[in-house]
């Protein structure tokens, strides 16, 4: 089959698989049973997910039609209205099929796990529409070519990640956690769609290819311009400082959306903009700068919440802020490629957690308290491995997916002179371990805190759900390796040359992958050895149980600091409430906004109708209701356009006296 | 008269002539409901036919006064598959309460020669007339359910306040009149030209004459602050007409806008472009942020009508910068049919829900549609998607014209395009509340199932698949719209 037809098809099967769904879901769940409802989705996305590989292969490779540049298809003229014209199209090249490989793959995971997730709930093939509506939106974002098209793909992962997260919507909570989602993405979308026009004013075309090629003849100014809104729109969707704090709550949705949606897929869209505009951020460095800012705080202040969350998937959720943060650091700092290095790996790493994590809920009966799990390591066994598989990886220990991707971002970062990202980020990087052990340590080491009803109970999740998480800690030991190796001029750094070569010039940036000697082995030494330490720590606090190595929790130091005076307590309480983002909020919108809402409505009603209302029933006590409401009011509001022509009749002539 | 005349008039003669057979029908056959529906939807398809036939040929008729174009056939295309629209929605819900649908049938074919005259007009005295005979059939529909107090109350609350505005209106059309010596629109037009092109200053009676005419029409279409009327007589009237009264009357007088403003006026856009952009940034702020609190979704829509009266009026502020004159004018004729086919639909959706007697259009009435009446439900989903501007659909692409249009005129108009961008992301708040309702809420107990009539439903898909295609492919309208503003400003 020619490339062309099959990078039209890994879109149409989603697209397609949804309509099936959720037009005959319900009929054939009803009557044949839930395997049998998500057979087509499930089928659907895995030929998606062949078709992706393929059109990768030739992307990476370089193949025809793809060449180093990429290609381009088009579709059709959407919107033909005169100077303003969009096609429909799609353009494939390195960067993208990096995108698809990720995409797909965890896609087509998340369904298999979802057949044993979901099976005990009643909107089975619902849960299933929405997914392959999820995919199809993702993938429009990730192949379409033209921002106006992005945008909509942009709106549309907006959407089903807003029916996923409120999939269990007589929750109240997730009523509100979608609505949550929804609406601060919407405050970053305005940005991005203000970058958008700003962009066509300038350039009169849309199509992403036209645009970075014309980039260059803006002012630098309007650059600048076009960066920021873009960035507004990146920081909503991949939930960056100040717009984290949908991402949270966005765990009230089934896990395997948080794997698929908040980790591995949606909330690198932003990531992904970034560098695909990379031309456009290039040339406006003080915007990169804001980038690396936003990027740096967003992963320190996740990670510190991370400390102290109780519950397994919220613990997750902070990480996923503080890997993301990463990236948005290694795109300001210009290194477009460890950006997208870490994409894959984190995607990869994250997507297992995730689904480890729905694989212990669901062993603890739908508790995500990690203070009422502990001791789970020999029930759980695949379960516990493969997480601890996890967990190596994104604590940065060699040979693991994570140790490259991160070392290579605080490498660049130190290498372009960012020396304040390379501290944080080094920072964080034993923040993560620590976390991230003191999650394992609290749910499969030490003594068994379950509810004793529960307890006996316990087991190893099914076929369905642990072969995807077998699948996924295979690219999670080894995808570091495959793409991150050999040292000096690695295998992710060669494909994705031909797409950053031109910008990283620009920018007057190094990127180099790192080399096992010099400066670069001594950087790596130094994360490997605060992340060594970061684990030991947890292990001191939370015990370990691993083979030989057993020690024990020591859970009441940890309480000793909660309650202990000063800086120490302020600190924890602090992470503890998050740093109180969702109070500001609260008062910021919610009570101050609102309040504002309110008022209009209580001008129009009371100042307008009120007045009137009132004047209505002084003037006719005698007439009926219906006069009283008719005269009274009708006058005043003859009244008041009466008011309204004297005030235009008065702008009129102020305008004809300026003449 | 000659009879080359009377061949120009033709459509809206049949529009006439329509409307009485239906009024013979009624006498002829009392209470009988097909035989009125049928000579109404076949007196439309013939008034459709003649007015494509008739519109082939640009022409004047009666020396001067009256003017087909491209933009009165686009315009009388439109007005006359609404009222075909609105006669397919009203039949159960007027049937539900024992109303006579005959009367209603002709009351609305009349309203329609109204805005055909409207879209005709070339004379300042024909244009009035036509507002008139737009309007007055309205007051009618407004107050049909004779017996329901609240219908009556908005009825005549409409009737007082449309006069009231009406008579603003002549008292501003006498100003221009008295100021130019003409009454011809290319006459005026010419007269002002000689004023706006020499240096001197606007004359104080010429800028009343303007904010005469700005208050009549800013009354007309219902744009803040002249506003008051909508809410009570969209809530007040039976709920199809309140469909026809956010939809037919508003688009019939932003034609007697295009007519009087772009047509007679336009040489003094100068003057009055800022007041239209304060017009549209108030009336979009005003009318969104109030519908965010309403509970019953019918008045909800009545605030909404407010708000995309906002963004009608910017593709006019468009149309005063010379750099975007067609841009905004196709802009405006574009949303003005996205918007007529979505709200339509939306109402319609409440008027199938009321079929049964009793039913409020209270948010709750809507909770658990989903799954009650899914067909429905899936339907007013669209159609209020559509509403908030989101793409693959009718409202996306008008709103997406209508401020590429502003932001191409730049200048005031350029920041009406910011502030419609975030009334939009305000709108969407209250569009999806209903949606939410209709999927996520349960119903408090257990309504039995609705009846949806066949034309009923006929009418609500047709609806939806003009929503849909406007916005997949608005290749298809694009064209005539194009010409149609282009009829306009040679």
């Amino acid at each position: 089959m020619p490339y062309d037809t099959l990078i039209a098809l890994i879109a149409i099967l989603p697209i397609g698989g949804f309509a099936f769904t959720a037009l005959f879901g319900r009929r054939i769940q009803a009557q044949y049973g839930k395997v049998a409802a998500s057979a087509v989705p499930i089928a659907l996305v895995g030929l998606a997910w062949a078709a992706a590989m393929i059109v990768a292969a030739g992307a990476i490779g370089g193949a025809a039609p793809f060449g180093a540049h990429g290609h381009g298809i088009t579709f059709w003229e959407w919107i033909p209205a005169g100077q303003f014209s969009v096609s429909a199209g799609f353009f494939v090249d390195a960067l993208t099929a990096c995108l698809l490989i990720v995409v797909t793959t965890i896609g087509l995971l998340v369904h298999i796990y979802s057949v044993g997730y979901m099976s005990h709930d009643g909107g089975y093939w619902r849960f299933f529409a929405y997914l392959n509506l999820f995919m199809f939106s993702m993938l429009l974002l990730v192949l379409a070519d033209s921002f106006l098209v992005i945008f909509v793909a942009w709106e549309l992962v907006g959407l089903s990640s807003y029916l996923l997260i409120g999939f269990w919507f007589p929750r109240h909570s997730a009523a509100l956690a979608s609505k949550k989602a929804f609406i601060v993405n919407r405050v970053g979308d305005v940005g991005f769609i203000l970058g958008i026009m700003l962009i066509w004013v300038n350039l009169h075309t849309l199509n992403v290819q036209a645009v970075l090629a014309g980039i260059g003849g803006l002012d630098h100014t309007t650059i600048s311009w076009i960066a920021l809104l873009i960035l507004c729109g990146a920081v909503g969707k991949s939930a960056q400082f100040p717009l984290h704090v949908w991402l949270p709550d966005a765990m009230e949705g089934p896990t395997p959306v948080s794997a698929l949606i908040h980790a591995a897929t949606m909330v690198n869209a932003g990531v992904y903009l970034i560098a695909r505009t990379s031309p456009i951020f290039a040339r406006a460095p003080e915007i990169m700068v804001v980038v690396a800012a936003l990027g740096t705080f967003t992963a320190i202040l996740a990670a510190s919440i991370a400390f102290t969350q109780t519950d397994i998937k919220r613990v997750l959720a902070y990480s996923t802020l503080s890997q993301l943060g990463y990236m948005f650091a290694a795109l300001g700092v210009g290194a477009w490629a460890a950006a997208i290095f870490h994409l894959m790996a984190h995607g990869f790493f994250k997507g297992l957690l995730f689904l480890d994590s729905g694989s212990v809920i669901h062993a603890v009966h739908d508790e995500q308290d990690m203070r009422k799990m502990g001791g789970l390591s020999k029930k759980i066994p695949i379960t516990y491995w493969t997480m601890l598989i996890g967990s190596v990886a994104i604590s940065g220990i060699p040979p693991l997916a994570g140790f490259f991707s991160k070392d290579e971002i605080l490498g660049d970062a130190f290498k372009n002179g960012f020396l304040w990202v390379w501290a944080i980020g080094f920072l964080v990087a034993a923040m993560t371990a620590f976390y991230m052990f003191r999650l394992i340590g609290l749910t499969f080491w030490g003594e068994s805190r379950v509810d004793p009803a529960v307890e006996p109970t316990i087991h190893e999740s099914g076929r369905a759900m642990t072969i995807p998480l077998i699948l996924l800690a295979i690219p999670t030991i080894f995808i570091g390796l495959f793409l991150g190796l050999p040292f000096g001029a690695s295998r992710l750094q060669g494909w994705l040359e031909p797409v950053f070569a031109p910008t990283v010039a620009l920018a007057n940036r190094t990127e180099q992958p790192f080399a096992l000697f010099g400066i670069d082995g001594a950087l790596i030494l130094a994360s490997v050895t605060v992340a060594a330490i970061g684990i030991v720590l947890a292990w001191r606090f939370f015990g370990v149980n691993l083979g030989p190595l057993r020690s024990k929790a020591r859970l009441n130091t940890v309480s000793a600091i909660a309650s202990a005076n000063g800086a120490t307590r302020f600190l924890y309480r602090a992470s503890l409430n998050k740093w109180w983002f969702d109070e500001l909020n609260d008062l910021l919108f919610i009570r101050i906004g609102g309040r504002i809402a309110n008022g209009l409505w209580w001008f129009d009603r009371n100042v307008v109708d009120g007045a009137v209302n009132g004047t209505g029933r002084v003037v006719s006590s005698t007439g009926g209701r219906l006069r009283r409401i008719q005269t009274g009011r009708v006058q005043n509001y003859a009244l008041g356009i009466a008011v309204g022509l004297i005030v235009m009749a008065a702008a009129y002539l102020v305008i004809a006296g300026s003449r | 008269m000659s009879w080359a005349d009377l061949a120009t008039i033709a459509p809206l003669a049949a529009a006439i002539l329509v409307a009485g057979l239906v009024i013979l029908t009624d006498i002829a056959l009392p209470g009988r409901r097909v035989p009125a529906l049928a000579v109404s939807f076949i007196g439309l398809a013939v008034v459709a036919g003649l007015a494509i036939a008739v519109g082939v040929h640009p022409a004047t008729a009666f020396g001067g006064a009256y003017r087909v174009d491209d933009l009165t056939t686009y315009l009388d295309l439109l007005f006359v598959a609404v009222i075909a629209l609105t006669l397919m929605f009203a039949p159960d819900y007027l049937a539900a309460r024992d109303l006579p649908l005959p009367e209603f049938a002709a009351v609305l074919i009349f309203a329609l020669s109204g805005v055909m005259l409207i879209s005709a007009s070339a004379d300042l005295v024909i244009l009035f007339l036509g507002l008139e005979l737009m309007v007055l059939p309205g007051y009618l529909l407004a107050g049909f359910a004779k017996r329901d107090a609240l219908s009556t109350e908005g009825a005549i609350k409409y009737f007082l306040l449309g006069s009231f505005s009406s008579a603003i209106f002549l008292f501003g059309l006498a100003f221009v009149w008295g100021l130019t010596g003409t009454t011809r629109i290319d006459g005026v037009a010419a007269a002002l030209k000689a004023i706006a092109g020499g240096s001197t200053p606007l004359s104080p009676g010429l800028a009343m004459g303007l904010a005469f005419l700005t208050t009549g029409v800013a009354f007309k279409i219902a744009a803040v602050p002249f506003h008051y009327w909508t809410p009570d007589a969209y809530q007040g009237s039976p709920t199809p007409v309140t469909g026809y009264l956010s939809v037919v009357p508003k688009i019939g007088a932003f034609a007697l806008i295009l007519r009087l403003f772009v047509g007679a006026l336009g040489p003094l856009s100068a003057d009055w472009d800022i007041i239209i952009v304060l017009l549209a940034a108030a009336t979009m702020t005003l009318g969104n942020l109030v519908a965010l609190t309403q509970d019953s979704v019918k008045r909800m829509l009545a605030y909404s009508s407010i708000a995309h009266t906002g963004y009608m009026l910017i593709g006019l502020a468009a149309w005063s910068s010379p750099n975007s004159r067609i841009e905004g004018l196709e802009g405006l004729l574009y949303y003005g049919a996205a918007y007529a086919f979505m709200n339509l639909g939306a109402f319609a959706v409440i008027a199938a829900l009321q079929r049964r007697t009793g039913i409020s259009s209270q948010l709750e009435t809507f909770a658990g549609l989903g799954r009650r009446e899914p067909l429905l439900a899936a339907l007013m989903t669209l159609f209020l998607l559509s509403l908030t501007g989101i793409p693959p659909t009718a409202g996306f692409f008008a709103k997406a014209y209508i401020i590429l249009a502003a932001v191409q005129a730049g200048g005031p108009a350029g920041i009406l395009a910011v502030i419609a961008v975030l009334n939009a992301a305000v709108a969407a708040f209250y569009y999806l509340r209903v949606v939410v309702y209709m999927f996520m809420r349960d119903p408090r107990g257990e309504p039995a199932p609705l009846v949806v009539g066949r034309l009923m439903r006929s009418g609500l898909i047709v609806t939806a698949v003009l929503t849909v295609l406007l916005g997949l492919v608005p290749g298809l309208l694009l064209p005539i719209v194009g010409n149609a503003a282009r009829a306009l400003t040679l």
